[in-house]
């Protein structure tokens, strides 16, 4: 089974672009990553289009514009994991020598609702009952408050933090710094969160060029290497479960881990899930970052912050601050780690920055932790 | 019907959700899950066929109606017609099932491993102006049962 390479990296600014059609979201974000790796539209041999809400033929619709049909081209959906999900196809084509030069892109245009929070699919009993993203991750956190003691001072950290790391990212949608005092007294959401606990919603497209190591020696000036790809959907229960560890989390980074041939004191930049502030604290623990109980702790002694003595997460500002267009969140992660790890991040650089991990994360539905999780692992 | 007469009927009341629920005119009295025949498996909302054994012969099984608050939240947003501030709760019940419901009563009453049961709450306003009802679970204080 051959290595594979990242070799070119892309994405649009996050926003809001209502005038916009879903393709003129996406092109510009796969004609960068084209630069970025130094090959031409004709070397791509297939391509993985994530969305979440885009509708059909995603991908057709975005290479059209770019006079890159005629390969295949397949569509992922797999809510807010749909990019990342894209990304493991990707992988999993170049390993089993189906294909060498891979194209994964992952978009969404969320203002097409106006606002609001991420429509859930009302065939399910509990979205039909009031359930609602807010809603799932306000009961995660009053309950790790109930057990761990964490105040939501300690949530609001983690949005102060991400907003300071935005702040340095061109292509961040939310680029104001903000203060705990105003993170705390936005207005209420779900209780404990206030609006500034909430990540954005937004548009934008982010892509990733892939390749087999023999290609990569060859054409890829920079290549990135990827150590772990996983995939995997929530057990489904209707039974009592402990929300306060993201189970789905904990299993994939052991088995991301296992693949990757390393543990989490080995990491020096994560780009985790973080929809709302409580959710970085669980993903914390849930990847060996610090033990369970303590993610509040990491976060209020700094130790996730860029230059703190803890793992950097979420150094792009994270969906908190990037924003998060679903489907493209989990290769916009990428973006940013392939970025970090080449040392291109500038004023939010990640001093010796070698080892690198994403990881997206959701779907709303009865029964389930979460319906996807995906994780890759990335070095120089 | 004129339009003088409809102003003095009060609307009819509707239910958030169509499915779940014995009702008795705009009173829940019971949910209504399912139990598997052949390895007892209890589910609710309802399934046509058991996760675990595959078995399609399944029964109505009536939930026990009180449980406790596992957790919950106080919603500042919800979906077109329904009221805020709301409460909403994972309510666990004694046969291990967990129930995402409404609250009733007051949010200074209602507490994580706090005791609660059934009852009937209007959560807001149909399209046609109506009360809108889902079941939910109040608190019962637990001292004085």
């Amino acid at each position: 089974m051959t290595d594979v390479a990242v070799i070119g990296v892309g994405m649009t600014s996050f926003g809001k672009y209502p005038e916009q059609a879903l393709a003129d979201l996406g092109w510009p974000a796969v004609r960068q990553a084209l630069g970025d790796a130094g090959v031409d539209a004709g070397h791509i041999q297939a391509c993985f289009a994530g969305s979440g809400y885009g509708g059909p033929m995603v991908g057709q619709r975005v290479l059209a514009r770019l006079g890159m049909t005629g390969i295949p081209i397949v569509n992922v959906e797999n809510a807010c994991s749909s990019g990342s999900t894209a990304l493991r196809q990707a992988v999993a084509a170049i390993r089993s020598g189906m294909h060498e030069v891979v194209l994964a892109i992952g978009i969404d245009k969320l203002s097409k609702f106006g606002g609001g929070t991420i429509p859930l699919e009302q065939d399910d009993w509990e979205a039909r009952n009031g359930m609602s993203m807010p809603a799932v991750y306000a009961m995660r956190a009053r309950r790790y408050m109930h057990e761990w003691g964490a105040r939501p001072e300690q949530f609001g950290m983690v949005s102060v933090k991400n907003r300071a790391n935005g702040a340095r990212n061109p292509d961040a949608q939310m680029r104001k710094p903000v203060s705990l005092e105003e993170v705390m007294s936005s207005r209420m959401v779900a209780d404990p969160f206030t609006l500034l606990q909430c990540c954005p919603t937004g548009d934008g497209a982010a892509a990733a060029i892939l390749c087999s190591a023999e290609i990569a020696r060859r054409v890829g000036a920079r290549p990135i290497w990827l150590r772990a790809s996983h995939l995997s959907s929530g057990r489904f229960t209707l039974e009592q479960r402990d929300i306060t560890s993201p189970e789905i989390t904990v299993l994939g980074a052991a088995h991301a881990y296992e693949e990757a041939g390393i543990g989490p004191s080995e990491i020096d930049v994560a780009e985790v899930h973080d929809a709302f502030s409580c959710a970085e604290i669980f993903y914390y623990e849930a990847f060996g970052f610090c033990p369970r109980g303590e993610g509040a702790h990491y976060v209020e002694q700094g130790k996730s912050a860029i230059g703190g003595d803890g793992v950097a997460v979420n150094p792009s500002g994270g969906l908190l601050s990037k924003g998060h267009p679903i489907g493209a969140t989990g290769l916009a992660q990428v973006v940013e780690v392939v970025r970090q790890l080449r040392g291109d991040c500038g004023a939010r650089q990640v001093e010796r920055c070698r080892v690198g991990l994403t990881h997206a994360t959701g779907g709303g539905l009865t029964g389930f932790d979460h319906g996807a999780c995906s994780i890759h692992i990335f070095s120089v | 019907m004129t339009a003088a007469k409809r102003c003095t009927e009060a609307l009819p009341a509707k239910w958030m959700i169509d499915s779940g629920m014995e009702t008795d005119g705009d009173r829940v009295t019971d949910l209504i899950g399912s139990r598997c025949v052949d390895c007892g498996a209890v589910f609710f909302p309802r399934t046509p066929i058991c996760d675990g054994c595959l078995s399609e012969d399944l029964r109505e099984y009536r939930l026990p109606r009180a449980g406790v608050i596992y957790s919950y939240t106080v919603m500042h947003v919800g979906a077109r017609g329904v009221s805020t501030p709301f409460g909403l709760a994972y309510v666990d019940l004694s046969d291990g099932l967990r129930v995402l419901a409404r609250l009733a009563g007051e949010a200074s009453d209602w507490e994580i491993d706090g005791p609660v049961s059934l009852t009937t709450v209007v959560v807001g306003t149909d399209p046609e102006g109506g009360p809108l009802l889902n079941f939910g679970f109040e608190p019962t204080g637990g001292d004085h049962d």
